[in-house]
């Protein structure tokens, strides 16, 4: 008989880097505090294992990386509602390469994906542009990956709360998410949803 | 004498028009390889030009050498053609160094000597100069000699070879083994060629062919040659398997599979024998691999059988503490299997107080020395040594109390990696005090507590007796509990089956149901069908049950975003208006949930007034573009209608078109009606009932009568598996008593196998004495198709010489999930061995992935995705890796014939009871920790 879909391999992990958002003056807490669950929660539900370090430094990384000998992946605690594509989308791509980048507009990143084997060198590298200053983390990302027959994939832009225009957008979409035929199953970023609900202008 | 000379220009004449144009036909392809690996000229132009002249550059021979290669060349002419042949036989031999003067003569006045020289040029300048020589050898032409090579029935060229070969001709069988090295003709092709060539000859064979040829992904069929016939010399095993290794860089398993391979050699070559053959026969003027050396000597070592110190001693190896991870590793695992636990404990001491990483060492050391003598020293080993003992303490668990003990002190250790692999190792010591520890630890140190709580979860259910007050903290917590936890530790209270933590988990969900707890969540309501939150989730749980799977993880796995929607939707809603809701999406022919929504109405039993619906949906009276879905609903529902449904099915017999519903609603525990022995009576009645339900063999019950047990039997040695038995079917077939000898051949009086398949079956599950005279008589085909099957076979029934029985049976037998090792083990198990017990729980059982040769656990090798082959050495924590609750293979039947109080559904049963399992002379038991 059919056996279930997955394979008996290694669960991913994930470890999600604290980021501070841009946090408004009214619930600012509230937010961040939205914004890192609802990125736990999707890892979670897409069956990733989450390390639990809250507040991760660049050594962590590179320790956790050491020890799992598996595919990581680093998101950030500042990214609303993180696509669930992008996610698997980063999965399947380290299956063949070994870095996974998610880009956002403002020189951040969203998403940075590490293939088991990847040098500590390039690790180290990569760990740090994590944990830097976020608008600085692409251009780091980039020159850590700058190695010759290193394969790197690029993932779909997305974006993060950097600005209240960030906000702006994230609550525009959650709405837009709510009129569409599917209603919530488009954006389940339940948290940061209430959140917009409870300080509604 | 005119007339000799005109017919010899004649066929000069000929063979220069022909010969020479067929050649370089067929040699098309190792010209542009030449020229390609270096000789292309400056300007990169000419890539169809004519082949440089000097591709083999001459080299100067000595003065000895050149008197007689003039003398030779002479003899080109020579009256007699035996005497001309002979002479460019010898020529050929010199080559490069015969070049200079041959390409002199190639303007010689005989005609003859010229066009000789001609050819000799041509053959030595494409490194054929062997290939020449056998050709002579098989009196072909090099030409017919390539023809052959290059056709695609190696047939002919074999019978030339059995009846014209002479011993020399070792390039001609490289290039043949590589040519058949994809089909069963390699055996048989390897055993003429040691007839014909020696042992000697055939190792060397075997080394060129592997360097030649296991690129084109044929290195596992040269490994398995290997195995079943190895070569003479330990040298030629050596190197053949490093080359086999380095010629497919590319397969990431190949380093694991030679050295796994290695081990097979044990009892052909003695120690001396295998340390001084660790330089392997490398080949002069072929680049080295980097690390080729190290892999020989691991080579040498995995190959070595038990040897004493003096032999060791005088082996010359280098000290440990200079040895590579590679080399290290294979030579911890010689001293560790000789018996040497002094050597082991000096190579630890050794490397200890060299400052250099000595996990290795200490984990090798854990497996052989006493418990108590590990543990007094622990706490002055380094940090990596203290994971690689307990790692090793996982894998091979002794001695429960005493390590026991020390693991619980161990689980408040300050380092958070010790502390976690504590944690993680008792998993599977369950116990009250177990549980209390985890607990207290998970609460007590939040960096290591997703450890505690995954190794908390199968003991579970101790929790309300072992810690109540630790279980009512826990439901206090839940809900300020970090996102990463809250699933683990929802999963845990669930498993408690405790009121008030069932009680607390549904006033959470109620109010908000994250979407990463949905799996877990659905557990739970699939406990209460009467309200539709849990009629929904059970719906979907017993699909997962249909499917063999371990529910928890079909859920975690199958639970889509729109039962995430469904659920938050029933949730707040009250229970009419929710089966209400069920209901619409149950006659929405459209809904891709609408046969979920119908098992969930079955399942509440309030179906009674749409079964008879669903029948006339099902058999086609009303159109319905679902209506093969609808078999969901009536397997589960309940109703009258149903159930007789369901019991006419069974009438009907094997040929009723239904009968897979009966089979899903047994499987489902929907179908009270009918016993599961009734069921299996009419499936497998007859031959070809069987044979249509030959998938559903692994719900057969332990006492299926004989005559269906037969049936099932038949169908899988004569169906379209063709024979081909795994290792828990063949466990299953082992324990019918089905005589299979009898399925296989009847009363024939001379009864020959069919295949390989049966060939196999023959020996594992048949009779051992009928097996022996079968399989004695049976004749080993020219095609090669029943060759390695029939050694294999007879070692297994002891019918080869008593040390290759052993050591064929032995390699066969490694991996505990082939049939031949679940057989092996089940009669060491039948005779009280634990351990060979615990080896087929491990790979039938929840986490096979752990203990998979060269998997996540122990030591394994493999290819970095950049650079060289590395070994990794997973602790203890990084086996965790595979914590999701899988399925079972191993049929809870056939394991109550070892453990009578085994649960149908025992992965997570076991997995808490691993380390606990011994025999008291009587019966397998688990000891009972407080």
């Amino acid at each position: 008989m059919a056996k279930t879909s997955r394979d008996s391999g290694p669960r991913p992990a994930a470890l999600i880097v604290a980021r501070e958002p841009w946090l408004p003056p009214e619930g600012g807490q509230e937010l961040a505090t939205a914004l890192r669950e609802d990125v736990g929660e999707l890892l979670g539900s897409l069956r990733l294992r989450i390390e639990p370090a809250p507040n991760a430094t660049a050594a962590d990384i590179v320790r956790i990386f050491q020890r799992e000998k598996r595919p990581l992946l680093l998101a950030f605690s500042d990214v609303p509602a993180l696509p669930a594509l992008s996610v698997e989308g980063a999965l399947e791509e380290l299956v063949e390469n070994a870095v996974v980048v998610g880009p956002c507009a403002d020189g951040a990143v969203y998403l940075l994906g590490m293939a088991p084997g990847l040098d500590d060198d390039i690790v180290g590298q990569l760990a740090e542009a994590a944990c830097g200053p976020a608008h600085d983390a692409l251009g780091a990302v980039t020159d850590a990956v700058d190695v010759e027959d290193l394969p790197v994939v690029l993932l779909p832009p997305w974006t993060r709360i950097g600005s209240d225009k960030d906000l702006s957008f994230a609550e525009n979409l959650a709405r837009l998410s709510l009129m569409s035929e599917d209603g919530e199953e488009d954006f389940l970023a339940d948290r940061l949803r209430l959140w917009f609900e409870r300080h509604a202008t | 004498m005119q007339r000799d000379r005109t017919v010899r220009v004649l066929l000069a004449t000929l063979l220069l028009c022909a010969a020479p144009l067929t050649y370089v036909i067929l040699n098309a392809q190792a010209v542009v390889r030449i020229r390609s690996s270096g000789n292309t000229s400056p300007s990169g132009a000419g890539q169809d030009a004519q082949p440089k002249v000097d591709a083999v550059p001459p080299i100067e021979p000595t003065p000895e050498e050149a008197a007689r290669i003039n003398d030779l060349i002479e003899q080109l002419g020579a009256p007699r053609m035996a005497q001309r042949d002979r002479a460019m036989g010898e020529l050929a031999q010199y080559e490069a160094r015969a070049l200079g003067q041959i390409r002199k003569a190639l303007t010689h006045d005989d005609d003859e000597i010229a066009w000789r020289c001609a050819l000799l040029d041509e053959v030595i300048q494409s490194r054929q100069g062997e290939l020449f020589l056998a050709a002579r050898k098989l009196n072909l032409s090099i030409a017919e000699l390539n023809a052959h090579l290059a056709s695609d029935d190696i047939g002919p060229l074999l019978n030339i070879l059995k009846s014209r070969g002479q011993p020399g001709m070792e390039t001609v069988w490289a290039r043949v083994l590589g040519r058949v090295a994809g089909q069963p003709r390699l055996f048989t092709a390897a055993e003429l060629c040691r007839q014909i060539e020696g042992d000697t000859g055939y190792g060397n064979t075997v080394v060129r062919c592997s360097q030649q040829y296991a690129g084109q992904g044929i290195g596992q069929n040269l490994v398995t040659l290997l195995v079943l016939m190895p070569p003479g010399e330990a040298e030629d095993t050596i190197e053949s398997l490093a080359r086999i290794r380095y010629a497919e860089a590319a397969n990431a398993t190949m380093l694991e599979q030679v050295l796994s391979a290695a081990t097979a050699f044990r009892g052909v070559y003695s120690p001396r024998q295998v340390f001084a053959a660790r330089g392997g026969r490398p080949m002069p003027n072929v680049p080295e691999p980097e690390g080729a050396n190290e892999l020989r000597l691991a080579l040498a070592l995995q190959m070595s059988g038990p040897c004493t110190a003096e032999e060791l001693a005088g082996a010359g190896l280098p000290p440990a503490e200079k040895m590579s991870s590679l080399v290290l590793a294979s030579w911890l695992r010689l001293l560790a299997r000789s018996g040497l636990q002094d050597r082991l404990e000096n190579t630890l001491v050794a490397m200890l107080s060299g400052g250099v990483n000595a996990r290795l060492a200490a984990g090798a050391w854990a497996s052989v020395a006493p418990v108590q003598n590990v543990i007094a020293v622990f706490d002055s080993l380094p940090i990596e040594s203290q994971l690689a003992v307990l790692d090793t303490w996982w894998i091979e668990p002794r001695e429960p109390q005493t390590l026991h003990t020390f693991l619980l002190t161990l689980a408040d250790n300050p380092e958070p990696a010790l502390r976690g692999a504590a944690l993680s190792s008792l998993a599977q010591y369950r116990a009250p005090s177990t549980v209390r520890k985890l607990l207290a630890s998970a609460r007590a140190h939040p960096d290591t507590a997703l450890w505690a709580l995954l190794a908390l979860r199968p003991m579970a259910d101790l929790l309300a007796t072992a810690d109540p007050q630790g279980l009512a903290a826990l439901c206090r917590d839940f809900a300020a509990t970090p996102t990463a936890l809250r699933p683990t530790l929802a999963s845990i209270l669930v498993a408690s089956r405790d009121a008030g933590a069932e009680a607390a988990l549904l006033a959470q969900w109620r109010t908000r149901l994250p979407r990463n707890e949905l799996g877990v969540a659905m557990v739970l309501f699939a406990r209460d069908t009467v309200t539709p939150a849990g009629a929904w989730s059970a719906a979907l749980a017993l699909r997962g049950q249909a499917a063999d799977s371990h529910a928890d993880t079909w859920l975690q796995d199958m639970a889509s975003p729109s039962d995430l929607v469904m659920l938050r939707t029933l949730l707040a809603t009250d229970g009419e208006t929710g089966f209400a809701l069920i209901g619409a999406i149950a006659s929405d022919v459209a809904d891709a949930n609408r046969t979920q929504a119908m098992m969930a109405l079955s399942l509440a039993n309030r179906d009674a007034s749409l079964v008879a619906d669903w029948l006339k949906r099902y058999s086609g009276e009303v159109p319905d573009p679902q209506a093969s879905q609808i078999g969901w609903a009536l397997a589960t529902s309940q109703t009258e209608p149903a159930r007789q449904f369901r019991r006419t099915a069974l009438q009907q017999g094997s040929s009723s078109p239904n009968l897979g519903w009966v089979l899903m609603s047994m499987k489902m525990n929907r179908c009270p009606e009918i016993s599961l022995d009734e069921l299996f009576r009419v499936v497998a009645e007859t031959p070809e009932g069987a044979r249509d339900y030959s998938y559903a063999w692994e719900w057969a019950p332990a006492n299926v009568p004989a005559v269906a047990a037969r049936n099932i039997v038949t169908a899988h040695l004569f169906g379209d598996s063709q024979g081909a038995i795994d290792s828990v079917l063949g466990l299953w077939i082992w324990r019918s008593g089905v005589d299979v000898l009898d399925v296989l051949y009847g009363k024939s009086s001379d009864p020959v196998p069919r295949d390989a398949a049966q060939i196999l079956a023959t020996a594992l599950l048949g009779e051992a004495a009928r097996a022996g005279g079968i399989l004695t008589a049976t004749q080993s085909r020219e095609d090669g198709s029943n060759w390695a099957a029939l050694r294999l076979a007879r070692a297994w029934l002891g019918l080869l010489p008593a040390p290759e029985n052993e050591r064929l049976v032995n390699a066969a037998r490694a991996d505990a999930d082939s049939i031949w090792g679940a057989l092996q083990l089940a009669r060491l198990a039948d005779s009280g061995d634990a351990d060979a017990l615990r080896r087929i729980l491990d790979q039938l059982g929840p986490e096979p992935a752990r203990f998979q040769r060269g998997g996540t656990a122990g030591i394994s090798f493999a290819d970095r995705r950049w650079g060289s082959a590395q070994i990794q050495y997973d602790g203890v924590g990084a086996a965790l890796h595979s914590d999701d609750a899988g399925s079972t293979r191993l049929h809870a039947d056939l394991l109550r014939q070892w453990i009578a109080i085994a649960p149908d559904k025992w992965g997570d049963w076991w997995r808490c009871r691993r380390g606990l399992l011994y025999w008291n002379g009587k019966a397998f038991a688990f000891t009972e920790l407080k």
